[in-house]
């Protein structure tokens, strides 16, 4: 195993690097995208009366649909109905948001959902804006209870992005079993792959324990269980 | 009385008989008597065992039109492939279970030992060579490239396709992914998972500029998507390789059975017949 190691992951590292910066550039825009398309469907679900019930069938569409399903119709049927996207990393960038942006919605929405209205009731009686009391009240608690879910979404996103190799968007699984099908030999490829992946997700996730317990220390609220 | 003595001369005679065959079967032992069966030779761990035993064949094969592909219509399994795996275990007198793969995992496949043969359309190439080993071969196959009709013009010959404005789009594990950036080394390269079929879909929504693969397959997609399909001087396949089953590597009683095979069914034209009938078929 070491032998084949040595023969035929270590030459091709530089193959995997590239991957995993394509992988990392995917994953980056999909998910700032997946927020805003989340938050927005969120926001029109909760105070927009008239579309509420398009924002709900809109989640319920990326909640209810496989990944694999929505990457295809995002690649193959989009261009010919919309005429976009015109490249295969734009058309995995648009499937991955699209899926994460129903379950980014419905985080948000129970975020915000779950504030006592007695904190917003508090703020317009010391006179603040609607802007002050979401900026100092509503989003540091909303946050904090929300940021393990958006986590964890980011690392689904991460772990789904391995799918965007089937429509040939060079990421890290793509470059992997070009190797693999160079050489035919997946154990030492997949597995060093398999550990590529784990460091990152376990990057991310030490990353956002860092941050949130800052952010607590900072707003002096108690430990999100 | 006589009638008395004829019966008791009768009796004594078969316990005689029995005595002495008693006596005769004693006199063999066990050992001279398994030593009296004929040794085949055979490995018990070949496939060829396993045949002899009349057990199931396992065939592998990955989707590929003319060779061993699923008719769309009847969901059925044809091909010439597939009719000659049909005939090689009418000879043997063997059931068959069919067990579809994608190329790009057929190897590992066979090597698990999910199946006993890869039966589909396997190109030499020595990758494959080093991991699997080929039989007879069956047939040999070139290439041909398709574009979309909208390029047609631009490429009259596979030498306009060496250059870093084409990409070509090939199947993830088909023999193409090895080959073709060695003949086309300006052009860029994609490779799309899943079946054939779906390596052409770049070419049809212009996102890669031709699709390669081998000449009969082409011909095959060209005639069913006639409507954006052209290909690039088709009287002229190039890259022309042995196509042919795989089994596994240290297997050499199956492996000189399916060689003894393939050169029977050569032979007797029958792997010309099938070709002719399903090309006929597609023209």
């Amino acid at each position: 195993m070491l032998d084949n190691f040595n023969r035929y992951v270590l030459p091709n590292i530089h193959l995997l690097a590239r991957g995993v910066s394509i992988t990392a550039y995917i994953c980056s825009f999909a998910f700032l995208l997946a927020l805003a398309l989340g938050m927005i469907a969120c926001l029109i679900r909760l105070y927009v009366p008239f579309v509420r019930i398009v924002a709900i069938g809109y989640i319920e569409f990326c909640r209810a649909t496989p990944i694999l399903v929505q990457l295809l119709w995002v690649n193959y049927v989009w261009p010919e109905l919309f005429g976009f996207p015109r490249t295969v990393t734009s058309a995995g960038i648009a499937a991955l948001a699209l899926q994460s942006s129903g379950y980014l919605a419905e985080t948000f929405r129970s975020g915000i959902e779950g504030l006592a209205k007695g904190q917003r009731e508090a703020g317009m009686a010391v006179g603040m804006s609607n802007f002050q009391i979401i900026r100092r009240i509503v989003l540091p608690q909303v946050a904090l209870v929300m940021a393990p879910s958006i986590v964890n979404q980011m690392t689904v996103v991460i772990k789904s992005s391995t799918l965007v190799s089937v429509i040939a968007v060079p990421d890290l699984m793509y470059e992997a079993l070009k190797i693999v099908n160079q050489w035919f030999e997946p154990i030492e490829i997949l597995t060093s792959t398999a550990l590529l992946y784990v460091a990152a997700i376990f990057a991310i996730s030490m990353a956002s324990k860092n941050v949130s317990d800052r952010f607590r220390e900072k707003f002096g609220l108690a430990a999100a269980s | 009385m006589v009638g008395s003595l004829d019966s008791d001369k009768r009796r004594f005679l078969a316990g005689a008989a029995a005595i002495g065959a008693g006596v005769a079967a004693a006199s063999v032992r066990p050992r001279d008597a398994a030593a009296q069966l004929l040794d085949t030779g055979i490995d018990p761990k070949s496939v060829l065992a396993k045949v002899k035993k009349g057990e199931t064949l396992q065939v592998g094969y990955a989707q590929t039109p003319v060779w061993f592909y699923k008719d769309a219509k009847t969901g059925e399994l044809r091909g010439i492939y597939k009719d000659l795996a049909d005939m090689l275990a009418k000879d043997l007198e063997m059931q068959v279970n069919y067990v579809e793969v994608t190329f790009a995992n057929a190897t590992i496949g066979l090597r698990k030992g999910d199946f006993d043969l890869f039966g589909s359309s396997a190109v030499y190439t020595i990758p494959r060579a080093l991991v699997c080993n080929y039989i007879g071969p069956l047939w040999s196959k070139g290439s041909l490239a398709i574009v979309h009709k909208d390029d047609a013009a631009k490429f009259k010959t596979i030498a306009d396709l060496d250059s870093p404005d084409v990409t070509f789009s090939v199947n993830a594990g088909a023999s193409e992914e090895q080959r073709m950036p060695l003949l086309f080394p300006k052009a860029k390269f994609i490779a799309v998972a899943g079946q054939q079929a779906m390596a052409a879909e770049p070419v049809r929504t212009r996102r890669a500029t031709v699709y390669v693969t081998g000449d009969s397959d082409a011909i095959a997609l060209a005639k069913r998507n006639a409507d954006w399909a052209h290909i690039v001087d088709e009287k002229h396949p190039f890259d022309k390789r042995p196509n042919t089953w795989m089994i596994r590597h240290g297997d050499e009683p199956w492996k000189n059975f399916l060689d003894m095979w393939s050169t029977y069914v050569r032979v007797n034209g029958e792997v010309q017949r099938l070709y002719d009938e399903y090309i006929a078929k597609l023209t």
